[in-house]
């Protein structure tokens, strides 16, 4: 809280920026050593009191002119409930409505992604089936573009090794 | 030993229940709502709209709502706080709605009601039914002179004893927002009151 505008006692517009504490003094809601350099405070500030004044006659003026509202009772209560019930059937109506059509989607989202699989699955196995039909067809190339070459080849190497053999023994 | 509850927290957990049995689509329970909160919602809505078929239409519709909400409603609020809060932002869309608002400028105010308000203000109100029936009238050219929200908040505090803090919590406002815009808004009425009374001196004269 500021209090410093409120215990200087300066006649001030400044004062007024307080206008939550004189709100407080008059809804009683302020402590006692509040409440009480409030008083004091207002005893020499001419503008804080005459807007408390104005607060107060101005509280008076709206309860004086306001009749209390009485309630709109039972017709009003049969009214509401009408409206409730309404729109209580009208929820009813729109999830009868609407039950099927959400069976009949979930059903085509699990067909579709079944679908989905299948179609993933079938296209992985088609695809290892063409690999392992180029493996061995290019085997059976190297076989036919080298087929009287390679026992010799074979012979050749087992020769190279034996000779690497002794010269690493010597 | 347990210390017993105070009434208002017992009736306060009384209606915690009710409200929970509607939110489950009890609307036996939901009835015993509306009848418990109908005549405030009502009174806050004549309070804003200053018109009684326009606040019947209101207060049905807020209910209404409410019904629908119900189930999101999770009951960290009081639950009149949380139809409060409906109630006023329904008053405030009816009257976007509205559009052209009929203001009623003080200068708009007759010669007649500006005297019935001065009399009413300085001698403790009509006596005379025929007069009381114009009083709704003058309530209406006296709140006219306030903005929006400034009517909100007095009707909240001043006509349905609403809290400071309740106040702020159905408008979304700082507590001491509230505060202020209260002690001027009362602040503004005297101002009104004045003027009305400068015109019946005037009158006289003439």
């Amino acid at each position: 809280m500021n209090w410093r505008n409120w215990k200087s006692g300066t006649p001030s517009g400044a004062c007024l920026r307080n206008e939550a504490l004189l709100e407080d003094y008059l809804e009683g809601a302020l402590t006692p050593k509040a409440h009480w350099d409030l008083e004091a405070h207002l005893s020499n500030c001419g503008p804080c009191a005459a807007a408390l004044e104005n607060a107060r006659a101005g509280t008076d003026l709206v309860r004086r002119l306001t009749t209390p509202v009485a309630d709109p009772g039972d017709v009003f209560t049969r009214r509401v409930m009408a409206r409730v019930r309404d729109e209580e059937s009208k929820i009813e109506e729109q999830q009868t409505w609407w039950h099927p059509l959400e069976t009949l989607a979930m059903r085509l989202a699990v067909s579709s992604a079944l679908a989905v699989a299948l179609l993933v699955s079938a296209a992985a196995w088609r695809s290892n089936q063409a690999q392992a039909v180029s493996t061995s067809a290019q085997s059976f190339a190297v076989d036919r573009l080298l087929p009287d070459s390679a026992p010799e080849l074979a012979a050749g190497s087992d020769t190279l090794m034996g000779a690497i053999a002794e010269n690493h023994d010597k | 030993m347990l210390a017993a509850a105070s009434p208002k927290a017992q009736a306060a957990g009384e209606e915690t229940q009710i409200v929970r049995r509607a939110q489950r689509g009890d609307t036996e329970a939901y009835e015993e709502l509306v009848r418990r909160h109908q005549r405030r919602i009502f009174a806050v809505a004549s309070g804003i709209l200053r018109q009684r078929e326009e606040a019947e239409d209101v207060a049905q519709q807020v209910l209404l709502k409410a019904y629908i909400s119900l189930p999101r409603f999770d009951l960290r609020s009081a639950f009149s706080t949380w139809l409060y809060k409906i109630t006023v932002n329904e008053c405030w869309d009816h009257l976007r709605r509205r559009k052209s608002r009929p203001q009623v400028l003080q200068s708009e105010l007759s010669e007649d009601q500006a005297r019935k308000v001065e009399a009413l203000a300085g001698d403790g109100g009509f006596t005379d039914p025929a007069e009381r029936a114009l009083q709704g009238d003058l309530v209406e050219g006296l709140l006219a002179q306030l903005t929006e929200q400034d009517r909100r908040i007095l009707v909240l505090k001043e006509v349905e004893g609403l809290s400071v803090r309740e106040v702020g919590d159905i408008l979304n406002l700082n507590v001491n927002t509230v505060k202020v815009r209260l002690f001027r808004a009362r602040a503004h009425l005297m101002q009104f009151r004045v003027r009305a009374g400068r015109s019946k001196t005037k009158r006289g004269k003439e």
